[in-house]
Protein backbone atom coordinates (compact mmCIF):
# COMPACT_ATOMS: atom_id res chain seq x y z
CA UNK A 1 0.00 0.00 0.00
CA UNK A 2 2.72 2.18 0.80
CA UNK A 3 4.89 1.42 -2.40
CA UNK A 4 1.38 2.29 -4.19
CA UNK A 5 1.11 5.35 -2.06
CA UNK A 6 5.11 6.22 -3.06
CA UNK A 7 4.33 5.68 -6.84
CA UNK A 8 1.48 7.51 -7.42
CA UNK A 9 2.47 10.66 -5.59
CA UNK A 10 5.72 10.23 -7.69
CA UNK A 11 3.29 10.31 -10.71
CA UNK A 12 0.77 12.79 -9.87
CA UNK A 13 3.90 15.30 -8.83
CA UNK A 14 5.46 13.88 -11.99
CA UNK A 15 2.18 15.13 -14.23
CA UNK A 16 2.19 18.25 -12.36
CA UNK A 17 5.83 19.12 -13.19
CA UNK A 18 5.12 18.20 -16.57
CA UNK A 19 2.39 20.46 -17.06
CA UNK A 20 4.26 23.58 -14.84
CA UNK A 21 7.52 22.54 -17.43
CA UNK A 22 4.29 23.19 -20.32
CA UNK A 23 3.87 26.59 -19.79
CA UNK A 24 7.26 27.83 -19.49
CA UNK A 25 9.49 25.59 -21.91
CA UNK A 26 9.54 26.58 -25.55
CA UNK A 27 11.13 22.98 -26.01
CA UNK A 28 8.07 20.75 -24.39
CA UNK A 29 5.09 23.00 -26.83
CA UNK A 30 7.14 21.80 -29.78
CA UNK A 31 6.97 18.53 -28.52
CA UNK A 32 3.57 18.19 -28.23
CA UNK A 33 2.82 20.13 -31.17
CA UNK A 34 5.33 17.43 -32.87
CA UNK A 35 3.52 14.90 -31.33
CA UNK A 36 -0.28 16.39 -32.75
CA UNK A 37 0.88 16.74 -36.40
CA UNK A 38 2.61 13.55 -36.74
CA UNK A 39 -0.52 11.41 -35.66
CA UNK A 40 -2.92 12.47 -38.15
CA UNK A 41 -0.33 11.03 -40.86
CA UNK A 42 0.17 8.23 -38.54
CA UNK A 43 -3.92 7.53 -38.19
CA UNK A 44 -4.53 7.89 -41.87
CA UNK A 45 -1.38 5.95 -43.07
CA UNK A 46 -1.33 3.56 -40.75
CA UNK A 47 -4.76 2.29 -41.49
CA UNK A 48 -4.18 1.97 -45.01
CA UNK A 49 -0.57 -0.16 -43.66
CA UNK A 50 -2.30 -2.43 -41.44
CA UNK A 51 -5.38 -3.07 -43.80
CA UNK A 52 -3.02 -3.65 -47.01
CA UNK A 53 -0.93 -5.74 -44.82
CA UNK A 54 2.65 -3.62 -45.15
CA UNK A 55 3.82 -3.28 -42.17
CA UNK A 56 6.76 -5.00 -42.97
CA UNK A 57 7.48 -2.76 -45.49
CA UNK A 58 7.39 0.56 -43.53
CA UNK A 59 9.64 -1.69 -41.04
CA UNK A 60 11.66 -1.89 -43.81
CA UNK A 61 11.57 2.10 -45.01
CA UNK A 62 12.10 3.04 -41.50
CA UNK A 63 15.23 1.47 -41.12
CA UNK A 64 16.81 2.74 -44.30
CA UNK A 65 15.99 5.85 -43.28
CA UNK A 66 18.66 5.68 -40.32
CA UNK A 67 21.06 5.40 -43.60
CA UNK A 68 19.92 8.71 -45.24
CA UNK A 69 20.19 10.66 -41.73
CA UNK A 70 23.51 9.02 -40.86
CA UNK A 71 24.68 10.41 -44.60
CA UNK A 72 23.19 13.83 -44.07
CA UNK A 73 24.83 13.45 -41.03
CA UNK A 74 28.55 13.12 -42.08
CA UNK A 75 28.10 15.47 -44.89
CA UNK A 76 26.68 18.10 -42.80
CA UNK A 77 29.29 18.08 -40.09
CA UNK A 78 33.07 16.29 -42.18
CA UNK A 79 32.43 18.04 -45.51
CA UNK A 80 30.46 21.22 -44.23
CA UNK A 81 27.35 20.82 -45.86
CA UNK A 82 25.49 23.21 -43.28
CA UNK A 83 22.44 23.36 -45.56
CA UNK A 84 21.68 19.93 -45.86
CA UNK A 85 19.21 19.18 -42.72
CA UNK A 86 19.18 15.66 -41.71
CA UNK A 87 15.19 15.44 -42.39
CA UNK A 88 16.27 15.91 -46.36
CA UNK A 89 18.49 12.43 -46.18
CA UNK A 90 15.70 11.18 -44.46
CA UNK A 91 13.02 12.26 -46.62
CA UNK A 92 15.31 11.21 -49.74
CA UNK A 93 16.33 8.13 -48.81
CA UNK A 94 12.51 6.81 -47.61
CA UNK A 95 11.13 7.69 -50.82
CA UNK A 96 13.89 5.85 -52.61
CA UNK A 97 13.41 2.78 -50.63
CA UNK A 98 9.56 3.08 -51.08
CA UNK A 99 10.13 2.92 -54.77
CA UNK A 100 12.78 0.04 -54.95
CA UNK A 101 10.08 -2.01 -52.45
CA UNK A 102 7.43 -1.00 -54.47
CA UNK A 103 9.19 -2.16 -57.79
CA UNK A 104 10.37 -5.47 -56.41
CA UNK A 105 6.70 -6.25 -54.87
CA UNK A 106 4.93 -5.54 -58.46
CA UNK A 107 7.77 -6.58 -60.72
CA UNK A 108 10.64 -8.31 -60.31
CA UNK A 109 10.61 -12.09 -59.95
CA UNK A 110 12.64 -12.04 -56.05
CA UNK A 111 11.18 -12.99 -52.71
CA UNK A 112 9.72 -9.97 -51.89
CA UNK A 113 10.16 -10.38 -48.17
CA UNK A 114 13.92 -11.36 -48.75
CA UNK A 115 14.48 -8.21 -50.58
CA UNK A 116 12.68 -5.83 -47.47
CA UNK A 117 14.73 -7.62 -44.95
CA UNK A 118 18.22 -7.04 -46.94
CA UNK A 119 16.91 -3.20 -47.65
CA UNK A 120 16.00 -3.26 -43.65
CA UNK A 121 19.58 -4.44 -42.29
CA UNK A 122 21.71 -2.08 -45.23
CA UNK A 123 20.14 0.87 -44.45
CA UNK A 124 20.63 0.27 -40.90
CA UNK A 125 24.29 -0.71 -41.29
CA UNK A 126 25.13 2.30 -43.77
CA UNK A 127 23.33 4.77 -41.27
CA UNK A 128 25.44 3.28 -37.85
CA UNK A 129 28.57 3.35 -40.33
CA UNK A 130 27.85 7.00 -41.32
CA UNK A 131 27.47 8.07 -37.72
CA UNK A 132 30.11 6.69 -36.33
CA UNK A 133 32.33 8.04 -38.77
CA UNK A 134 30.74 11.68 -38.10
CA UNK A 135 32.75 13.83 -35.63
CA UNK A 136 31.31 14.39 -32.09
CA UNK A 137 27.78 13.72 -31.11
CA UNK A 138 27.90 10.49 -30.17
CA UNK A 139 24.35 11.33 -28.77
CA UNK A 140 22.92 11.52 -31.87
CA UNK A 141 22.72 7.98 -32.74
CA UNK A 142 21.10 7.28 -29.65
CA UNK A 143 18.38 10.01 -30.51
CA UNK A 144 17.82 8.90 -34.25
CA UNK A 145 17.37 5.28 -32.73
CA UNK A 146 15.17 5.68 -30.48
CA UNK A 147 13.42 9.37 -31.39
CA UNK A 148 14.36 12.97 -30.06
CA UNK A 149 10.73 14.63 -29.46
CA UNK A 150 11.87 17.26 -27.08
CA UNK A 151 14.99 18.66 -29.47
CA UNK A 152 12.12 19.42 -32.38
CA UNK A 153 12.92 23.38 -33.07
CA UNK A 154 10.31 25.95 -34.68
CA UNK A 155 11.78 25.06 -37.98
CA UNK A 156 11.41 21.47 -37.33
CA UNK A 157 8.20 22.27 -36.68
CA UNK A 158 7.16 23.85 -40.12
CA UNK A 159 9.34 21.23 -42.14
CA UNK A 160 6.53 18.35 -40.10
CA UNK A 161 3.37 20.63 -40.69
CA UNK A 162 3.86 20.36 -44.70
CA UNK A 163 4.72 17.02 -44.88
CA UNK A 164 2.04 16.41 -42.78
CA UNK A 165 0.06 18.24 -44.58
CA UNK A 166 0.70 16.69 -47.94
CA UNK A 167 0.38 13.54 -46.55
CA UNK A 168 -2.94 13.67 -45.07
CA UNK A 169 -4.32 15.67 -48.10
CA UNK A 170 -3.18 12.72 -50.49
CA UNK A 171 -4.11 10.11 -48.48
CA UNK A 172 -8.16 11.41 -47.85
CA UNK A 173 -8.62 12.69 -51.34
CA UNK A 174 -7.85 9.51 -53.11
CA UNK A 175 -9.52 7.91 -50.46
CA UNK A 176 -12.23 5.38 -52.46
CA UNK A 177 -9.10 4.45 -54.55
CA UNK A 178 -7.32 3.24 -51.61
CA UNK A 179 -9.80 1.87 -49.92
CA UNK A 180 -10.74 -0.32 -52.86
CA UNK A 181 -7.09 -1.21 -54.13
CA UNK A 182 -6.60 -2.41 -50.48
CA UNK A 183 -10.12 -4.36 -50.14
CA UNK A 184 -9.66 -5.96 -53.51
CA UNK A 185 -6.63 -5.18 -56.09
CA UNK A 186 -8.05 -7.36 -58.78
CA UNK A 187 -11.65 -5.89 -58.53
CA UNK A 188 -10.03 -2.31 -58.22
CA UNK A 189 -8.00 -3.07 -61.63
CA UNK A 190 -11.46 -4.30 -64.20
CA UNK A 191 -13.06 -0.72 -62.96
CA UNK A 192 -9.61 0.82 -64.40
CA UNK A 193 -8.67 1.92 -61.37
CA UNK A 194 -4.25 2.10 -62.08
CA UNK A 195 -3.25 -0.09 -58.79
CA UNK A 196 0.11 -0.16 -59.21
CA UNK A 197 -0.14 3.73 -59.36
CA UNK A 198 -2.08 3.83 -56.22
CA UNK A 199 -0.15 1.16 -54.23
CA UNK A 200 3.86 3.26 -55.23
CA UNK A 201 1.58 6.44 -54.09
CA UNK A 202 0.63 4.17 -50.67
CA UNK A 203 4.14 3.26 -50.10
CA UNK A 204 5.18 6.99 -50.60
CA UNK A 205 2.56 8.45 -48.15
CA UNK A 206 3.88 5.46 -45.70
CA UNK A 207 7.55 6.35 -46.33
CA UNK A 208 6.81 10.25 -45.83
CA UNK A 209 4.72 9.05 -42.35
CA UNK A 210 7.41 7.44 -41.86
CA UNK A 211 10.31 9.97 -41.92
CA UNK A 212 7.39 11.67 -39.94
CA UNK A 213 7.39 9.45 -36.83
CA UNK A 214 10.82 8.88 -36.37
CA UNK A 215 11.28 12.02 -35.03
CA UNK A 216 9.49 11.08 -32.18
CA UNK A 217 9.72 7.60 -31.60
CA UNK A 218 12.72 6.19 -33.83
CA UNK A 219 13.66 4.40 -36.69
CA UNK A 220 13.72 1.20 -34.64
CA UNK A 221 10.27 2.16 -32.81
CA UNK A 222 8.32 3.51 -35.51
CA UNK A 223 6.47 0.70 -37.00
CA UNK A 224 4.56 0.19 -32.88
CA UNK A 225 3.84 3.67 -33.16
CA UNK A 226 2.27 3.14 -36.36
CA UNK A 227 0.47 0.23 -36.44
CA UNK A 228 -0.61 0.21 -32.48
CA UNK A 229 -2.94 2.52 -32.63
CA UNK A 230 -4.60 1.06 -35.50
CA UNK A 231 -4.42 -2.07 -34.01
CA UNK A 232 -6.65 -0.80 -31.11
CA UNK A 233 -8.39 1.34 -33.40
CA UNK A 234 -9.40 -2.21 -35.22
CA UNK A 235 -11.12 -3.47 -32.28
CA UNK A 236 -13.89 -0.92 -32.10
CA UNK A 237 -13.57 0.46 -35.73
CA UNK A 238 -16.32 -0.87 -38.40
CA UNK A 239 -15.26 1.30 -41.10
CA UNK A 240 -11.99 2.61 -42.58
CA UNK A 241 -12.63 5.97 -41.80
CA UNK A 242 -13.29 5.45 -38.65
CA UNK A 243 -10.07 3.36 -37.92
CA UNK A 244 -8.19 6.56 -39.12
CA UNK A 245 -9.95 8.66 -36.93
CA UNK A 246 -9.77 6.50 -33.91
CA UNK A 247 -6.05 5.94 -34.36
CA UNK A 248 -5.09 9.53 -35.01
CA UNK A 249 -7.11 10.49 -32.08
CA UNK A 250 -5.38 7.49 -29.83
CA UNK A 251 -1.93 8.09 -31.45
CA UNK A 252 -2.22 12.18 -30.14
CA UNK A 253 -3.46 10.43 -26.91
CA UNK A 254 -0.04 8.30 -26.49
CA UNK A 255 2.59 10.52 -27.69
CA UNK A 256 1.41 13.59 -25.49
CA UNK A 257 0.41 11.29 -22.61
CA UNK A 258 3.80 8.97 -22.97
CA UNK A 259 5.87 12.73 -23.01
CA UNK A 260 4.14 13.57 -19.85
CA UNK A 261 4.79 10.37 -18.01
CA UNK A 262 8.26 10.43 -19.29
CA UNK A 263 9.04 14.04 -18.09
CA UNK A 264 9.11 14.27 -14.03
CA UNK A 265 11.01 11.09 -13.66
CA UNK A 266 13.03 11.89 -17.21
CA UNK A 267 12.66 9.11 -18.60
CA UNK A 268 13.45 8.78 -23.02
CA UNK A 269 10.01 10.03 -24.28
CA UNK A 270 10.06 7.66 -27.53
CA UNK A 271 10.08 4.27 -25.19
CA UNK A 272 7.43 5.85 -22.52
CA UNK A 273 5.47 6.39 -25.59
CA UNK A 274 5.43 2.96 -26.98
CA UNK A 275 5.38 1.39 -23.75
CA UNK A 276 2.10 3.61 -22.91
CA UNK A 277 0.77 1.96 -26.34
CA UNK A 278 2.00 -1.72 -26.02
CA UNK A 279 0.08 -1.46 -22.71
CA UNK A 280 -3.22 -0.25 -23.93
CA UNK A 281 -2.90 -2.25 -27.10
CA UNK A 282 -2.44 -5.40 -24.31
CA UNK A 283 -5.24 -4.37 -22.59
CA UNK A 284 -8.07 -3.75 -25.36
CA UNK A 285 -6.52 -7.66 -26.17
CA UNK A 286 -7.13 -9.01 -23.49
CA UNK A 287 -10.82 -7.17 -23.08
CA UNK A 288 -11.67 -7.96 -26.32
CA UNK A 289 -10.55 -11.76 -26.13
CA UNK A 290 -12.19 -12.15 -22.74
CA UNK A 291 -15.75 -10.13 -23.87
CA UNK A 292 -15.54 -13.11 -26.88
CA UNK A 293 -15.50 -16.09 -24.55
CA UNK A 294 -18.15 -14.53 -21.75
CA UNK A 295 -20.29 -13.90 -25.01
CA UNK A 296 -19.85 -17.63 -26.12
CA UNK A 297 -20.96 -19.27 -22.71
CA UNK A 298 -24.12 -17.14 -22.90
CA UNK A 299 -26.56 -19.02 -24.75
CA UNK B 1 -38.79 -4.89 -59.77
CA UNK B 2 -37.43 -2.23 -62.22
CA UNK B 3 -34.05 -1.15 -62.12
CA UNK B 4 -35.06 2.22 -62.87
CA UNK B 5 -34.35 4.65 -66.00
CA UNK B 6 -30.71 3.79 -66.65
CA UNK B 7 -31.40 0.07 -67.24
CA UNK B 8 -34.90 1.23 -69.41
CA UNK B 9 -32.26 2.86 -71.22
CA UNK B 10 -29.72 0.74 -71.53
CA UNK B 11 -32.05 -1.97 -72.52
CA UNK B 12 -32.99 0.18 -75.50
CA UNK B 13 -29.10 0.42 -76.39
CA UNK B 14 -28.33 -3.36 -75.98
CA UNK B 15 -31.87 -4.60 -77.84
CA UNK B 16 -30.11 -1.88 -81.08
CA UNK B 17 -26.55 -4.05 -80.57
CA UNK B 18 -29.27 -7.06 -80.84
CA UNK B 19 -30.26 -5.93 -84.04
CA UNK B 20 -26.91 -5.79 -85.74
CA UNK B 21 -25.87 -8.93 -84.16
CA UNK B 22 -22.20 -7.45 -83.28
CA UNK B 23 -20.97 -10.07 -81.13
CA UNK B 24 -20.15 -8.90 -77.45
CA UNK B 25 -17.18 -10.76 -76.87
CA UNK B 26 -15.15 -12.07 -80.03
CA UNK B 27 -12.25 -13.86 -78.68
CA UNK B 28 -10.16 -14.97 -82.14
CA UNK B 29 -7.14 -17.96 -81.84
CA UNK B 30 -5.97 -17.16 -78.50
CA UNK B 31 -3.04 -18.85 -77.05
CA UNK B 32 -2.35 -18.51 -73.15
CA UNK B 33 0.27 -19.61 -70.98
CA UNK B 34 1.52 -19.04 -67.48
CA UNK B 35 4.76 -19.33 -67.73
CA UNK B 36 5.37 -22.71 -69.83
CA UNK B 37 2.29 -24.22 -68.79
CA UNK B 38 0.13 -23.90 -71.18
CA UNK B 39 -3.60 -23.24 -70.41
CA UNK B 40 -5.61 -22.08 -73.35
CA UNK B 41 -4.40 -23.42 -77.00
CA UNK B 42 -6.30 -21.83 -80.19
CA UNK B 43 -9.10 -21.07 -78.81
CA UNK B 44 -11.65 -19.05 -80.48
CA UNK B 45 -15.46 -17.58 -79.17
CA UNK B 46 -17.99 -15.49 -80.08
CA UNK B 47 -20.52 -14.63 -77.52
CA UNK B 48 -23.92 -12.63 -78.61
CA UNK B 49 -25.87 -10.31 -76.48
CA UNK B 50 -28.17 -11.21 -73.93
CA UNK B 51 -27.00 -14.76 -74.09
CA UNK B 52 -26.61 -16.78 -70.61
CA UNK B 53 -23.26 -18.21 -71.00
CA UNK B 54 -21.91 -21.12 -68.47
CA UNK B 55 -18.22 -21.90 -68.90
CA UNK B 56 -17.77 -25.14 -67.74
CA UNK B 57 -14.56 -27.27 -67.23
CA UNK B 58 -12.25 -29.58 -65.27
CA UNK B 59 -10.29 -27.77 -62.47
CA UNK B 60 -7.06 -25.83 -64.30
CA UNK B 61 -9.00 -26.31 -67.19
CA UNK B 62 -8.73 -22.57 -67.61
CA UNK B 63 -11.67 -21.37 -67.28
CA UNK B 64 -10.68 -18.30 -65.05
CA UNK B 65 -7.95 -17.25 -67.22
CA UNK B 66 -10.43 -17.00 -70.02
CA UNK B 67 -12.81 -14.96 -67.89
CA UNK B 68 -9.44 -12.89 -66.86
CA UNK B 69 -8.79 -12.18 -70.60
CA UNK B 70 -12.17 -10.88 -71.58
CA UNK B 71 -11.55 -9.02 -68.41
CA UNK B 72 -8.05 -7.64 -69.53
CA UNK B 73 -6.84 -8.86 -66.39
CA UNK B 74 -4.50 -10.98 -68.65
CA UNK B 75 -3.02 -10.48 -71.97
CA UNK B 76 -2.97 -13.37 -74.26
CA UNK B 77 0.21 -14.49 -75.62
CA UNK B 78 -1.28 -14.72 -79.27
CA UNK B 79 -4.31 -13.75 -81.28
CA UNK B 80 -6.98 -11.25 -80.02
CA UNK B 81 -9.69 -10.39 -77.49
CA UNK B 82 -12.39 -7.94 -78.61
CA UNK B 83 -15.03 -6.77 -75.56
CA UNK B 84 -17.97 -4.79 -77.16
CA UNK B 85 -15.61 -4.40 -79.67
CA UNK B 86 -13.08 -2.72 -78.16
CA UNK B 87 -9.79 -4.11 -76.45
CA UNK B 88 -11.20 -5.29 -72.73
CA UNK B 89 -8.83 -2.80 -70.82
CA UNK B 90 -10.42 0.21 -72.45
CA UNK B 91 -14.53 -1.25 -72.13
CA UNK B 92 -13.66 -2.70 -68.24
CA UNK B 93 -15.72 -0.73 -66.55
CA UNK B 94 -18.92 -1.71 -68.41
CA UNK B 95 -17.87 -5.09 -67.94
CA UNK B 96 -19.18 -6.42 -63.82
CA UNK B 97 -17.22 -8.93 -62.37
CA UNK B 98 -17.71 -11.27 -59.37
CA UNK B 99 -14.53 -13.12 -58.36
CA UNK B 100 -14.30 -16.35 -56.65
CA UNK B 101 -14.77 -15.17 -53.12
CA UNK B 102 -11.79 -16.28 -51.71
CA UNK B 103 -9.90 -13.07 -52.64
CA UNK B 104 -11.45 -11.24 -49.79
CA UNK B 105 -9.66 -10.25 -46.33
CA UNK B 106 -12.79 -11.18 -44.05
CA UNK B 107 -11.38 -8.89 -41.01
CA UNK B 108 -11.33 -5.63 -43.59
CA UNK B 109 -13.49 -2.92 -41.81
CA UNK B 110 -15.95 -1.92 -44.54
CA UNK B 111 -19.61 -1.58 -44.46
CA UNK B 112 -21.60 -3.74 -46.98
CA UNK B 113 -22.65 -0.10 -48.87
CA UNK B 114 -18.86 0.97 -48.35
CA UNK B 115 -18.06 -2.72 -50.71
CA UNK B 116 -20.96 -2.11 -53.11
CA UNK B 117 -19.59 1.36 -53.43
CA UNK B 118 -16.49 0.21 -54.73
CA UNK B 119 -18.73 -1.17 -58.20
CA UNK B 120 -19.00 3.15 -58.58
CA UNK B 121 -15.34 3.41 -59.12
CA UNK B 122 -15.27 3.85 -63.01
CA UNK B 123 -18.34 6.02 -62.94
CA UNK B 124 -17.22 8.46 -60.23
CA UNK B 125 -14.59 11.51 -60.50
CA UNK B 126 -10.85 10.68 -59.50
CA UNK B 127 -10.67 13.14 -56.44
CA UNK B 128 -12.60 13.11 -53.52
CA UNK B 129 -15.18 10.97 -52.12
CA UNK B 130 -17.82 9.37 -54.32
CA UNK B 131 -21.51 11.33 -55.21
CA UNK B 132 -24.29 11.45 -54.38
CA UNK B 133 -25.72 9.53 -56.79
CA UNK B 134 -22.89 7.14 -57.11
CA UNK B 135 -24.67 6.34 -53.49
CA UNK B 136 -27.86 5.95 -54.99
CA UNK B 137 -26.90 3.50 -57.68
CA UNK B 138 -25.08 1.36 -55.22
CA UNK B 139 -28.40 1.01 -52.86
CA UNK B 140 -30.43 0.25 -55.66
CA UNK B 141 -28.17 -2.67 -57.11
CA UNK B 142 -28.36 -3.56 -53.09
CA UNK B 143 -31.99 -3.62 -53.02
CA UNK B 144 -31.67 -5.25 -56.65
CA UNK B 145 -30.52 -8.30 -54.41
CA UNK B 146 -33.03 -8.02 -51.32
CA UNK B 147 -29.87 -6.97 -49.49
CA UNK B 148 -30.86 -3.38 -48.71
CA UNK B 149 -31.42 -3.80 -44.56
CA UNK B 150 -27.49 -4.97 -44.40
CA UNK B 151 -26.27 -1.93 -45.93
CA UNK B 152 -25.09 -0.20 -42.96
CA UNK B 153 -23.52 -3.66 -41.48
CA UNK B 154 -20.31 -4.59 -41.78
CA UNK B 155 -18.65 -6.97 -44.26
CA UNK B 156 -16.98 -8.71 -42.37
CA UNK B 157 -20.26 -10.32 -40.32
CA UNK B 158 -21.95 -11.59 -42.94
CA UNK B 159 -22.54 -15.07 -43.78
CA UNK B 160 -20.57 -16.75 -46.70
CA UNK B 161 -23.87 -16.58 -48.89
CA UNK B 162 -24.72 -12.83 -48.27
CA UNK B 163 -20.82 -12.02 -49.12
CA UNK B 164 -21.56 -13.75 -52.55
CA UNK B 165 -24.65 -11.90 -52.85
CA UNK B 166 -23.03 -8.38 -51.71
CA UNK B 167 -20.11 -9.14 -54.51
CA UNK B 168 -22.80 -9.43 -56.89
CA UNK B 169 -24.32 -6.26 -56.31
CA UNK B 170 -20.94 -4.48 -56.43
CA UNK B 171 -20.78 -5.86 -59.78
CA UNK B 172 -24.38 -4.65 -60.73
CA UNK B 173 -23.74 -1.14 -59.08
CA UNK B 174 -21.26 -0.97 -61.72
CA UNK B 175 -24.56 -0.78 -64.63
CA UNK B 176 -22.82 -3.27 -66.40
CA UNK B 177 -23.55 -4.80 -70.42
CA UNK B 178 -21.90 -7.63 -69.69
CA UNK B 179 -21.88 -9.62 -66.33
CA UNK B 180 -18.66 -11.90 -65.50
CA UNK B 181 -19.44 -14.26 -62.65
CA UNK B 182 -16.64 -17.11 -61.29
CA UNK B 183 -17.77 -19.31 -59.01
CA UNK B 184 -20.68 -17.40 -57.83
CA UNK B 185 -22.59 -20.37 -56.12
CA UNK B 186 -19.53 -21.83 -54.28
CA UNK B 187 -21.12 -20.51 -51.27
CA UNK B 188 -24.76 -20.91 -51.25
CA UNK B 189 -26.95 -23.28 -50.42
CA UNK B 190 -29.72 -25.13 -52.70
CA UNK B 191 -32.54 -22.82 -52.68
CA UNK B 192 -30.16 -19.29 -52.31
CA UNK B 193 -28.17 -21.05 -55.63
CA UNK B 194 -31.80 -21.73 -57.39
CA UNK B 195 -32.79 -18.08 -56.72
CA UNK B 196 -29.39 -16.44 -57.88
CA UNK B 197 -29.66 -18.69 -61.51
CA UNK B 198 -33.62 -17.04 -61.99
CA UNK B 199 -32.36 -14.23 -60.96
CA UNK B 200 -29.15 -14.03 -63.60
CA UNK B 201 -31.88 -15.61 -66.16
CA UNK B 202 -34.24 -12.26 -65.49
CA UNK B 203 -31.09 -9.98 -65.96
CA UNK B 204 -30.00 -11.58 -69.15
CA UNK B 205 -32.86 -10.41 -70.81
CA UNK B 206 -31.42 -7.06 -70.16
CA UNK B 207 -27.28 -7.69 -70.72
CA UNK B 208 -25.26 -10.53 -71.31
CA UNK B 209 -24.27 -13.07 -68.57
CA UNK B 210 -21.47 -14.99 -68.37
CA UNK B 211 -20.93 -17.51 -64.96
CA UNK B 212 -18.17 -19.78 -64.69
CA UNK B 213 -19.51 -23.05 -62.59
CA UNK B 214 -18.20 -26.63 -61.86
CA UNK B 215 -21.59 -27.29 -61.07
CA UNK B 216 -22.81 -28.38 -64.61
CA UNK B 217 -26.27 -30.19 -63.04
CA UNK B 218 -27.53 -26.66 -63.14
CA UNK B 219 -26.24 -25.57 -66.55
CA UNK B 220 -29.32 -27.06 -68.55
CA UNK B 221 -32.23 -25.25 -66.48
CA UNK B 222 -31.13 -21.70 -66.83
CA UNK B 223 -28.49 -21.04 -69.24
CA UNK B 224 -28.68 -20.96 -73.32
CA UNK B 225 -24.81 -21.56 -74.19
CA UNK B 226 -23.00 -24.02 -73.05
CA UNK B 227 -19.07 -23.44 -73.43
CA UNK B 228 -16.43 -26.15 -72.66
CA UNK B 229 -13.49 -25.29 -71.25
CA UNK B 230 -10.34 -28.32 -71.13
CA UNK B 231 -7.47 -26.41 -72.92
CA UNK B 232 -9.57 -25.56 -76.36
CA UNK B 233 -13.14 -24.27 -76.11
CA UNK B 234 -15.82 -25.71 -77.77
CA UNK B 235 -19.28 -24.00 -77.33
CA UNK B 236 -22.87 -26.04 -77.36
CA UNK B 237 -26.76 -24.66 -77.08
CA UNK B 238 -27.61 -26.22 -73.94
CA UNK B 239 -30.54 -28.55 -75.78
CA UNK B 240 -27.20 -30.47 -77.24
CA UNK B 241 -25.86 -31.29 -73.43
CA UNK B 242 -26.57 -35.38 -72.57
CA UNK B 243 -25.34 -37.60 -70.38
CA UNK B 244 -23.19 -38.62 -72.44
CA UNK B 245 -21.64 -35.40 -73.48
CA UNK B 246 -21.08 -34.45 -69.89
CA UNK B 247 -19.24 -37.78 -69.56
CA UNK B 248 -16.70 -36.91 -72.19
CA UNK B 249 -16.10 -33.17 -70.74
CA UNK B 250 -15.54 -34.30 -66.93
CA UNK B 251 -14.70 -38.56 -67.88
CA UNK B 252 -15.45 -40.28 -64.70
CA UNK B 253 -15.42 -37.06 -62.04
CA UNK B 254 -18.65 -36.12 -63.38
CA UNK B 255 -20.97 -37.07 -59.69
CA UNK B 256 -17.61 -35.68 -57.32
CA UNK B 257 -17.91 -32.16 -59.41
CA UNK B 258 -21.52 -32.00 -58.84
CA UNK B 259 -21.82 -33.05 -55.67
CA UNK B 260 -18.82 -31.15 -54.25
CA UNK B 261 -19.41 -27.24 -52.80
CA UNK B 262 -16.98 -26.93 -50.40
CA UNK B 263 -13.99 -28.10 -52.28
CA UNK B 264 -13.09 -24.77 -54.77
CA UNK B 265 -9.60 -25.27 -55.86
CA UNK B 266 -7.65 -23.79 -58.86
CA UNK B 267 -7.54 -19.64 -58.83
CA UNK B 268 -7.18 -20.12 -62.68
Amino acid sequence: MNIYWHTSLAFTSGLAEFFQALSKYEFLQNAVWAGLLVSVAGGVVGTYVVVRRIIFMAGSIAHCVLGGIGAALYLRRAHGWEWLDPIYGAVAVALLAAVIIGWVSMKAKQREDTVIGAMWAIGMAAGILFISQTPGYAEDLISYLFGSILMVTKADLWIIAVLDAVVVLLGLLFYKQFLAVCFDEEFARTRGIRVEFYYMLLLILTALTVVLLVRVVGVILVIALLTLPVAVAGQFARRLWQMMILAALLTVLFTSSGLALSYGPGLRAGPTIIMLSGAVYLLVIIASSLRRRFSKIKP
Amino acid sequence: MSFSRSIIGRERMVKKEALTENPVVSIENIYFAYDSQIVLDNVSLQIKPHDFVCVVGPNGGGKTTLLKLILGLLEPKQGSVLVLGERPERVCRQVGYVPQHSHVDPQFPASVLDVVMMGRLGKSRHIGPFRRRDRAGAKEALSWMGLEHLRSRSFSTLSGGQRQRVLIARALASEPKLLLLDEPTSNLDVAAETELHEYLDKLSRDITVIIVTHDIGFVTQYVRTVVCVNRTVRTHPTHEITGEFIKEVYGSEVQMVRHDHSHQGGGR
